[in-house]
């Protein structure tokens, strides 16, 4: 069996090296499969719908959060959008720590829908058909990194009404992963000490798990294990600070993860812990 | 008896440490004696005097692909060793990790790639990649003669795999050489290294 890995991933880096500038115009079909879908089986003049690119990934294989982590790159893309239609950001789940030897990358295995929310012209005719087109970048990784592009295009009516595409649940499930901003009685607070920066999060109610995604490269060693503590109305989370840090940090932001489907978006001012004493 | 393993423990922790922590921009870079691709062997140390440059290696890499199949690596080695900086190409991936070579793997990639680093230092046993906490294949690093880091992350400022991204790169190792090597600070003394991860033992 290990041999057989081996062996696959020796034709892998082959292929790759041999075939590159040929493979960087070809879709990566056999570990990375993406479609682009909508969440509604039309358009709607002046409202605003849901894209997503929906990403299936072969067993072991990963793509990265918008703050990759030690290694790789979010994928991107770039919208042609017929006249009027503006495609916004975005919208990143959250993701998960993926360890490998001394590394830690943020990321996503099997499959992800990275939705993206899009605003139809008002004088939308009618009855018109409606050519959604993106041109995607992304690396997917497993022992070897693969680049991959593929344009991507949807065709959609434009109608009076929408009605749930097939791919509806999918969103839904989706949706419940984005983050949502922090409840308005919470608090986040963090002070910087030393090589240490601990962020607390006063929620109300003891938070018994919870793991922290930066959205900021360069301010945490990602890799560096975080320490939990629990306390009645929040936690604490004691991070290592980045080695690559030269100026101190003044606003630590990130990505909140408490519970499956409970993520909050955490934007905390940093204070020195020598102004504290 | 008992001191020998006191003494291995503290150098033991100290290496760890290093792994663990790295090195900072303005701190001395640490010391290491590697085994390059023709059978040299090579110690950091010698090179006081000079300006070093550390280049983490991937053949296999996509990232790493991008400046080479572009010649944006090889340009760099030609121009800066042509002006007396030392340039080694390290690699770090284990035996039995993706991106291993054997010695003469890495001479005929260099032939073909007319590469001309100072030396290829084959680092299989990860020693000189965790003594500067090596991220990704490319990581950068830029010593100065006095063997102080000053340089440490990308290699520019276009985290992709496009070649087509370099001509409009800031090149952060090249800004860093031009400044320090006419006696000005470096701006940018560290970047987010982006790249492949280095394929360390497990």
């Amino acid at each position: 069996m290990k041999r057989f890995t081996i062996v696959r991933w020796l034709v892998l880096v082959l292929a790759c090296f041999e075939t590159l500038p040929a493979a960087a115009q070809t879709p990566t079909a056999s570990v990375s499969k993406v479609a682009l879908v909508s969440e509604q089986d039309a358009v709607v003049p002046g409202k605003q719908f849901w894209l997503g690119l929906k990403f299936d990934l072969d067993p072991g294989w990963h793509i990265y959060w918008v703050n990759a982590g030690d290694s790789g790159e979010p994928p991107k893309v770039e919208w042609q959008m017929p006249k009027g239609f503006r495609a916004g950001d975005i919208q990143w789940p959250y993701p998960e720590r993926l360890k490998s030897s001394s590394f830690v990358d943020y990321s996503y295995q099997d499959h992800v829908l990275l939705m993206v929310p899009v605003h139809a012209p008002l004088d939308l005719k009618v009855g018109e058909s409606v050519s959604l087109e993106g041109h995607l970048r992304w690396v997917v990784c497993r022992e070897v990194c693969i680049p991959a592009r593929q344009d991507l295009t949807l065709v959609l009516p434009s109608a009076q009404h929408e009605t749930a595409s097939g791919s509806h649940n999918l969103f839904e499930v989706t949706r419940k992963r984005l983050p949502k901003p922090m409840p308005s009685n919470w608090g986040a607070t963090a002070v910087s000490d030393k090589d240490q920066l601990e962020l607390t999060i006063n929620a109300g109610h003891r938070i018994s798990q919870s793991t922290f995604f930066p959205l900021l490269p360069q301010q945490v060693e990602n890799a560096a294990p975080q320490q939990l503590s629990s306390f009645p109305r929040g936690v604490r989370i004691r991070l290592r600070k980045s080695d690559q840090l030269l100026k101190p940090i003044v606003e630590l932001k990130g990505v909140l993860v408490v519970a499956p489907d409970e993520a909050y978006v955490i934007d905390a001012t940093v204070r020195n812990a020598g102004h504290l004493r | 008896m008992k001191k020998t393993y006191l003494l291995l423990a503290v150098v033991a922790c100290l290496l760890i440490a290093s792994a663990l922590f790295g090195v900072r921009i303005g701190e001395a870079a640490p010391d290491f004696t590697a085994v390059d691709s023709r059978g040299g062997t090579h110690r950091l140390s010698d090179s006081k005097g000079k300006f070093v440059v550390l280049e983490w290696h991937n053949q296999g890499c996509p990232y790493t692909q991008k400046h080479y199949q572009s010649g944006n690596m090889q340009r760099l080695q030609k121009e800066w060793t042509a002006r007396g900086v030392v340039w080694y190409t390290v690699i770090s991936s284990a035996q039995g990790q993706q991106g291993f070579v054997t010695a003469q793997q890495e001479n005929d990639y260099l032939e073909r790639m007319n590469a001309s680093p100072t030396a290829a230092l084959l680092d299989p046993t990860g020693q000189v990649g965790h003594l500067y906490a090596a991220k990704t294949t490319p990581h950068m690093i830029v010593i100065n003669p006095a063997g102080v880091l000053v340089y440490d992350g990308a290699i520019d400022d276009k985290p992709t795999t496009d070649q087509s991204d370099i001509a409009t790169a800031k090149n952060f190792v090249s800004l860093a050489l031009q400044e320090v090597t006419s006696g000005r600070p470096v701006s940018i003394p560290t970047s987010r290294p982006y790249g492949c991860s280095v394929k360390y033992a497990n």
